[in-house]
C-alpha cells in the first residue's frame, strides 16, 4: 500500500498530537523536584542556629584550658568526655568557653583571628586560642559539633555542605556585628574547635555565642 | 548478543572456579563484588579489600568489572543473582541509573551494599558507604590556599563531571576558594579523571595562562597529568594538588612534585561494606545507619610514606 506524501504527513501530525496529549511537559524546576522526591531536604540553618545551636553551645562549652589540656593528654578520652563526633568520618568537635584577655587581632588574612590568652583555673601558663572571626572561617565545626543535625537528615553531601556553609555565614555575620574585641578587652565566648588528633600548634576555634 | 554470551561465560567460569574450591572448604556461600575497572588502582584496591575480607569471613567471592557501563552492570547483577549469590558489594556505574538495578536485587531478596557511590534513594540497598568527598575537597582546598596564598591565578581540572563524587569535590573546592576574592580561577576544564587528558588540558591552558600559581585537581591521575605538563614546560614552582592517594601520588609527594592529596580509604570502605553484608546475611540487619561517610586522610610529603594501596598504615 502506498500513501501520498500529504496523507502521510497528516497521519504523522495526528500521531504526534495523540502522543503529546498523553504527556505532561515538566519544567526544569519540576524535574528537579521529581528527582529529589523521597530525599531529605534538611533543616533551616537560621532556625537551627538561633533556636537550638546557640543554646547548646552556651550550655555545653567547657573551660578552654581544661579541654585543650585533656585533648593533648588523651585525645580519644577527651573526645568522649568533652567532644562530639558524628562518626569516624568527622573530626572530634569540642565546645570550649574562651574567657580571657585579647592579646592580638590579626586581619591580614581573610581568616581573621582574635588571639585570646586563657589562664587555666588551676593556674600555670596561659593557653592561647585563636578565635576565627571571618570573613572566612575554616571547617564545619559549627555544624558537626551539634548532635541535633546529622548527615542522614540530608542524605546528600552537597546539601549537607551547603547547610554547614550557611551556618558558618550566619555565625560570621553575628561575630562581625557584635563581637569586635580590641587588644586588651576581656572576652567570654563559647566556641567550637575541631581536631582529628592531639592538637598541635595553634588552637583555632569558631565563636558561636558570647557574653 | 555475543557480548551477553561472553558475560554469561565469564560469570559461569568464575562460579565453576569458586565451587571447585567449595569442595575443600565449607563456604558460607558466594558474595559478588562488582566494581568499575580492575586496571584502575583505586577500584583494584577496593575489590582487593572486599575480596580479602569476604574470604576471611568464610565466603567464596566472584569479582567482576562493569567498566562504568550501566547496561553491563545490570546484566552482571542479574547473572550473579541467577547464580544464587548471598549478597552483592557494588561500586555502581551511575548513581541515578543504578536505582533500578539495586531494586531488582532487593526484589529477589539479594542484599546489596553500595560502596563509593551512593544512589538517590533510601531503603533499597542495605548500606550506602561513601567517602566524605566534601571533607576531602575542603581539606585540599585549604591546603591549596596556604600554599599559593590568598591572591593570584589558579586552574581547576575536574575529574569527571558525569561522576557525582567529582562534582562534589569540585563544589568543596569552591566552597573554600571562592571565599578569597583575590584568588582568580583563570581556567576550569574536565580532564575525564585520567592522566593523559589531564596533561593535554594543562598543555593547552598553559599556552594562555603562563602565570598561574597553582592547579587544583579532582583526582590523582589528573594531578599527575598536570605535573607532567608543567614539568615539560619548565614550571616546577606551580603548586599541584589532587585527591585519591594512590601509590603513584604517594611517590610524587615524596619527590616533592605533588604538594598534597587526600587518600581515600578504598580498602577500609570495602572491608566495612563486607562486614555489614555479613552481619545482614547472618542476622537480618546491619545495625548501622544505611548511609555512612568515611573520612579521607590529608597526605603531604611528611606522611606520604604511610600510604600503600589506598591503605594508611599508622
Amino acid at each position: 500500500m502506498v500513501f501520498s506524501p500529504s496523507v502521510a504527513r497528516f497521519a504523522l501530525v495526528v500521531v504526534a498530537l495523540v502522543s503529546v496529549a498523553g504527556c505532561h511537559v515538566v519544567t526544569d524546576t519540576e524535574l528537579a523536584q521529581i528527582r529529589s522526591q523521597g530525599q531529605h531536604q534538611g533543616p533551616d540553618p537560621e532556625k537551627i542556629l538561633n533556636e537550638q545551636l546557640i543554646p547548646y553551645a552556651d550550655k555545653n562549652a567547657r573551660p578552654a584550658a581544661q579541654v585543650i589540656g585533656a585533648a593533648g593528654q588523651n585525645f580519644d578520652n577527651a573526645c568522649k568526655e568533652y567532644g562530639f563526633r558524628q562518626s569516624a568520618a568527622f573530626p572530634c568537635n569540642f565546645w570550649i568557653r574562651v574567657q580571657g584577655k585579647v592579646i592580638k587581632v590579626d586581619t591580614s588574612s581573610r581568616v581573621g583571628k582574635v588571639f585570646v590568652d586563657v589562664t587555666p583555673a588551676s593556674g600555670g601558663e596561659p593557653v592561647h586560642v585563636a578565635l576565627e572571626t571571618g570573613p572566612v572561617v575554616i571547617g564545619t565545626g559549627v555544624r558537626d559539633g551539634f548532635p541535633g543535625v546529622k548527615y542522614s537528615d540530608f542524605d546528600d553531601q552537597t546539601r549537607f555542605a551547603v547547610f554547614g556553609q550557611d551556618l558558618n555565614k550566619l555565625v560570621v555575620a553575628r561575630a562581625q556585628k557584635s563581637l569586635k574585641p580590641k587588644v586588651g578587652d576581656t572576652v567570654d565566648v563559647a566556641a567550637v574547635f575541631s581536631s582529628w588528633s592531639e592538637p598541635t600548634g595553634e588552637i583555632r576555634a569558631i565563636p558561636v555565642t558570647w557574653k | 548478543m555475543l557480548k551477553k554470551i561472553a558475560l554469561v561465560a565469564a560469570v559461569a567460569a568464575s562460579f565453576a572456579a569458586v565451587h571447585s574450591v567449595d569442595a575443600l572448604a565449607a563456604s558460607k556461600g558466594t558474595i559478588a563484588i562488582l566494581v568499575n575497572a580492575l586496571d584502575n588502582p583505586y577500584y583494584a584496591a577496593e575489590a582487593r579489600g572486599a575480596d580479602t575480607e569476604a574470604k576471611k569471613l568464610g565466603y567464596d567471592t566472584i569479582v567482576l568489572s562493569h567498566g562504568e557501563d550501566v547496561n553491563k552492570q545490570n546484566e552482571l547483577v542479574n547473572l550473579v543473582i541467577g547464580k544464587g549469590v548471598k549478597g552483592i558489594i557494588l561500586d555502581n556505574a551511575d548513581s541515578n541509573s543504578s536505582v533500578a538495578t539495586v531494586r531488582t536485587a532487593q526484589e529477589k531478596k539479594v542484599p546489596v551494599v553500595l560502596i563509593n557511590r551512593e544512589i538517590p534513594k533510601d531503603g533499597i540497598a542495605i548500606a550506602q558507604l561513601s567517602h566524605n568527598n566534601l571533607q576531602a575537597g575542603t581539606e585540599v582546598a585549604q591546603k591549596f590556599v596556604e600554599a599559593i596564598g590568598e591572591k593570584g591565578e589558579y586552574v581547576e581540572l575536574t575529574c569527571n563531571q558525569a561522576d557525582k563524587n567529582c562534582v562534589t569535590r569540585s563544589q568543596a573546592f569552591h566552597q573554600v576558594l571562592d571565599q578569597y576574592p583575590d584568588l582568580k580561577m583563570v581556567a576550569r576544564q574536565d580532564a575525564k579523571g585520567a592522566l593523559l587528558p589531564g596533561k593535554q588540558a594543562m598543555d593547552s591552558i598553559l599556552q594562555e595562562h603562563p602565570n598561574i600559581k597553582g592547579v587544583i585537581c579532582g583526582n590523582g591521575p589528573v594531578a599527575l597529568g598536570a605535573i607532567a605538563s608543567l614539568e615539560s614546560a619548565g614550571k616546577k614552582d606551580v603548586v599541584v594538588m589532587g585527591i585519591d592517594g594512590s601509590n603513584d601520588e604517594r611517590d610524587s609527594l615524596m619527590q616533592g612534585k605533588l604538594k598534597a592529596s587526600v587518600m581515600l580509604q578504598a580498602q577500609g570502605l570495602a572491608i566495612h561494606g563486607v562486614d555489614l553484608l555479613n552481619k545482614y546475611i547472618t542476622t537480618g540487619k546491619t545495625g548501622e545507619p544505611e548511609r555512612q561517610l568515611t573520612r579521607g586522610i590529608l597526605i603531604t610529603k611528611d606522611n606520604a610514606s604511610h600510604v600503600k594501596d589506598f591503605y594508611y598504615n599508622k
